[in-house]
Order: C-alpha cells, then structure tokens, then sequence
C-alpha cells in the first residue's frame, strides 16, 4: 500500500514538471508580446516594462527563474493587471471554486447514489425507468444551457432566486450549485445502478438474504460497499471535471471564482495568469485523481492483490 | 468479410431496437438538413435584417430573428454543418489515432506495451480542456486547430478498449497461423485484427461524437472555440443566452436543437453497443 503510494507520488512530480516546463514554452510561442495590445509605447517604456517583467533575460534563466518561484508558490506578476501577482488571484478565487465545487458534489453524489441505487433495486420498474429517464437529460442537457434555463425559470420569470452573485443575495449559492452539480449527479445515478446490479446478483447477497437480514442493512452493508466502488472511482475525473464546469458556472452566474479569472485571462491574453493557473489546476488535478485511486485500494481488496 | 452473421444479427437486433432506430433516423436526418444546408435554408447565415431587429418565430422568419435581424432557422441549420463536422472530423482523428495506439501496444505487449500504456494513463490524469483553451489562446482560434485539439483529447479511452480487444485476439489460433506463415505487421493488423475489433471500434466511435460536440460547443459558448461570422451550435446558445431575457426563443430553439442531437447519437450508440454485444445489455 504504501509502495504504491510512493511510486504514484514519484509519477505525479516528473509528470508535472513536464506539464509546467511544456506550458512554459508554449506560451512563449505565443504570436507577440504581452504589451502589444496596449497603445504605442516608446522603446524606452517597452525596454523598462520588459525588464521589470523579467522579459529581457534569456531563455532558460526566466524558465529557471519562474520554476523556482512556483515551488515556493510564486506565479509571478499578472501582465494585465499591474500591481497583482497571479498567486494573489489564485488564492482569493481558489475558495470560492472549491465551495462551489464541493455543494456540487455533495448535490451529485447524495442525488446520484440515491436515484442509482433505488433504480437497482426497483429495477424495471417505474422507480427504474423513471430516475434514469432524468439521468439521462442531465447528460444531454449541458452545463451552459441548464444553467440559463435554471435562471430564466427560477431568477427571471418566478422571481424565487437571484440570478447571479456568490454570498449577496440569500439564495444565490443554490443554482450555480445544482447546475454544476446535475450533470454529474447523472453519472453517479448511472454508475452507481449498474455497480448495484452486478453486486445484487452475487451469491455473497444471496447468503446475507438467507441469513435472515434485512433488505436495508443487505443492502447497505453488504451491496454497497462493492457496488459503489464505480463512484469512486469516478470520483478522480468528476472533480476535474468540475473545474471545467466551474469555467461555464462562474461565468454565467457572474462568479468571482478561479473558473472565470482562467476565462478572462483567455479572453485578455494575460500569459502569466493562464500559465500559473494551468499548472495549479494541473497539480490539483494530478492529486485529486491519486487520491481517487488510493481510496479505490483501500476499499477493494482485489485491486490491491493484482498489485 | 465472413462473420457476416454477426453484423446480419447485429442489425436485426439494431432495427428491433426503437430508441435507437429513432435516434440513428434522426441523425440521419441531420446530416443530410446539414449538407444542403445552403439549398434548404430560406436565408443567407450572414443575411441581416437591421431594420427589422430581433423578432420572434412568424411566418417569414419560422424560429424567428435575432437581434441583427438574422434567421434563426438558416442559422441553426449553418450551425449544423460546424457542429456535426467538428464532430466527425475530430472523432475521426481520435479514432485514428486510439487504434494504432491500442493495436501497437496490445499486439507487441511487453516493454512496449507497458510504456505506451503508462502514457496513456499518465495523460489521463491532466486536464485536457485547459490545454486546449490554452492552444486556441496561443495559436488564435483556428477551426481545424480545434479539430485536431479535441481530438488529440479524446483517443485515449479508444486506445485501451483496442488494446483490451488485441489483447484477446493476439492468442487465437487464426492470429498464430498468420504469424506462422509470415504474414508481415502491417498486414497483420489490416487483414486479421482491424476486421474483428470493428464492432468495438464502431460503438465507441459513435458515443465519442456527442462527447466531442459538447466539448466543442462549451469551448464555443466561453467564446474560445468558432468565430464569427460562422457559427456552431455552442455560439448560438453563448448569443441565446445574452438575450435570453428579451428573446427567449434565441435560447430555445438552439438548445433543443442541440439537446435532441446528442440525445439521438447517444440512443444510436448504447443500441449499436447492446445490438454488437448483448451480454452488456442490462436487460
């Protein structure tokens, strides 16, 4: 267990040097400079911008520069944004994205266990047919259409909830949360039925119900414990996924969280805040899905002996 | 080909499927609305009508305008050859390239076979939908950039359903009387192992293209993926949605357009997955 920790963790760090010296060279690829944009300056001024931005030294000592930087967790200045260092923006949106994020799973998993394992049960049923009919539109319906239609329905034309806003208005938490967290709940539903019915049919089930227990601790003692090892280890993608649904969420519900400065940033050309948040979402990324994977370990015995 | 049988049964259990056959006749549908688009459309997709603004569906204008006076109908239909094509085209390059990858690393096996899968493993582990927000930031918004980008993305989890199915394939007896004879790689994979992973192959492709889609109308919707004057379906929400409050249609008809397309190909997919392979069938 603890052997494959270290050798996951011994992946994880080369992989993500890869991924920051790569994004690191291809925004230098970039056509034209960080000030191109910006009205005419005179050499001089461009000379003096350069330098204080760290533009003028060659290649490989800016690389080394920034890279010692971001292991203290220095992303350097934001080229759009004078005075405000890309850390500095990543730590003010950073917990808003994960509060986001987190009411969002909570809403998947709670709905998407709940649906899922009912449909298993009730299997061909209307119970059955019915939450997975829903499952199935939260996989067709997008984020960026859920989300406004959530709005027009709930914030224009019944006026029960704002529209946009994080920690206004009360309320407004409600729909970026279910928007974000409904496709998902999709997923786990789906995952979460077809792990249950494979578990249902075993002979280990087959025995807990001869033994005389009882359907609810049959199935929540002994059915879900394997059942629901799908959802975790769906676990890993979905909350990388989140992000990605953070960018679409933030942005149509005017959220100030780490999701929309990354859209911005796209949108501004400002390279140091894509290139400090592509490495910090990166690392995040690279170790919630380890995390993902070493709970799947520990929660499934046979994973662990084709170690 | 001479498993005929399994593709006659496969069809007979795809026509029996009715979701499915609704699904693969409306895509069908689409397709060929978004070939003639040009034909069939009443209006040009830049055609502007300034003075007559954003109007809502009436005769002239059967889904209405927007508010360049545009027709929402023509535009939608414009829509669909972007949408569509960008989800065959960047299939096709995720398909092409999750093939040889799987086939190489299943049919060698060993060192090789364990260092393109750690890749590939290693590579799932990133997120992928910021690098490509990043390549459309560094090199502009390149619509065939975008094909390649997504598609770059999406052949991973092709890559191992080929390798899982060369794996097994490898060995039978007609793949080592091949090998006993001769025959070269290339052939190899061309004659013997391509034609019996085509099922597979097929089924994943087909529930790749709405996943491609999505990726391409989310890039599209932030204003990163296709630029005006075209537009794909994701632009025409992105516009829906910032006048929505006014004109509800311009949200409307785009999302439903979208939502029944992916609805249908996944339908097609799951029946084209349950008719290729009963046994993973639920039911």
């Amino acid at each position: 267990m603890l052997n494959v920790l270290i050798r996951r963790i011994l992946i994880a760090i080369p992989v993500l040097i890869v991924v920051a010296s790569l994004t690191f060279f291809f925004i230098r690829l970039a056509p034209g400079g960080p000030f191109d944009a910006d009205k005419v300056v005179s050499p001089q001024v461009m000379k003096n911008l350069n330098a204080a931005y760290n533009l003028d030294a060659p290649l490989h000592e800016q690389y080394f520069d920034y890279m010692s930087g971001v292991i203290v967790g220095d992303f350097g200045p934001s080229f759009r944004y004078p005075g405000r260092s890309v850390s500095e923006m990543i730590y003010t949106g950073l917990p808003i994205t994960f509060e986001l994020a987190f009411y969002a799973l909570m809403i998947a998993v709670a709905l998407g266990i709940f649906s899922g394992v009912l449909a298993a049960l009730k299997r061909n049923t209307f119970l059955d047919y019915f939450p997975m009919a829903i499952a199935m539109l939260g996989i067709c319906v997008p984020t960026f259409l859920m989300g406004p239609i959530l709005v027009l329905v709930f914030g224009i034309n019944l006026e029960v909830l704002p529209v946009s806003g994080w920690d206004t208005l009360a309320g407004d938490k409600l729909l970026p949360s279910i928007t974000l967290g409904f496709a998902y709940a999709a997923y786990i539903a789906r995952l979460s039925r077809g792990g249950m019915l494979e578990v249902l049919g075993q002979d280990f089930i087959r025995t807990a119900r001869a033994k005389g227990l009882s359907e609810f601790s049959i199935v929540t003692r002994h059915a879900m414990q394997g059942g629901l090892l799908p959802v975790v280890s769906f676990m890993g993608p979905a909350i990388a996924g989140l992000l990605g649904g953070s960018f679409v969420v933030e942005t149509i519900f005017q959220i100030p969280g780490l999701g929309r400065f990354y859209v911005e940033a796209a949108f501004n050309r400002d390279y140091t805040m894509i290139l400090g948040t592509t490495i910090f979402f990166s690392a995040m990324i690279i170790f919630f899905n380890l995390l993902s994977d070493l709970a799947v370990l520990l929660l499934n015995p046979r994973a662990r002996e084709n170690l | 080909m001479n498993n005929s049988s399994l593709w006659q049964d496969a069809i007979r259990r795809l026509i029996q499927n009715r979701a499915a056959m609704i699904g693969g006749i409306t895509v069908i549908i689409l397709i060929v609305l978004a070939v003639f688009a040009p034909w069939i459309a009443p209006y040009s997709y830049s055609y502007q009508n300034l003075d007559l603004g954003a109007s809502p569906p009436s005769a002239e204008h059967l889904l209405g305008t927007d508010v360049l006076g545009r027709d929402l109908l023509s535009r939608l239909l414009y829509g669909a050859r972007i949408s569509l094509l960008v989800g065959f085209v960047a299939t096709g390059v995720a398909l092409v390239i999750g093939v040889s990858w799987g086939i190489v690393a299943g049919y060698f096996g060993g060192r090789v076979d364990s260092v393109m899968m750690r890749i590939v493993d290693v590579l799932y582990g990133l997120p992928f939908i910021i690098f490509i927000i990043l390549l459309m930031v560094i090199f502009g918004r390149n619509i065939w950039l975008l094909f390649a980008a997504i598609g770059a993305v999406e052949w991973l989890t092709m890559a191992r359903i080929v390798r899982a199915q060369v794996i097994g394939l490898k060995n039978q007896e007609f793949v080592q009387a091949a090998q006993v004879m001769g025959v070269g790689n290339l052939s190899m994979f061309r004659r013997h192992i391509l034609p019996n992973i085509l099922g597979p192959i097929a089924v994943y492709a087909t529930l790749t293209i709405p996943q491609v889609m999505l990726l391409e109308a989310f890039l599209s919707f932030l204003g990163l993926g296709i630029q005006p004057p075209m537009s794909s379906w994701g632009t025409l929400i992105r516009y829906g949605v910032e006048s929505m409050e006014e004109h509800y249609w311009l949200l409307i008809y785009p999302g439903l357009t979208f939502t029944i397309t992916l609805f249908a190909l996944n339908f097609f997919g799951d029946g084209l997955r349950d008719a290729l392979d009963p046994k993973t069938s639920d039911n």
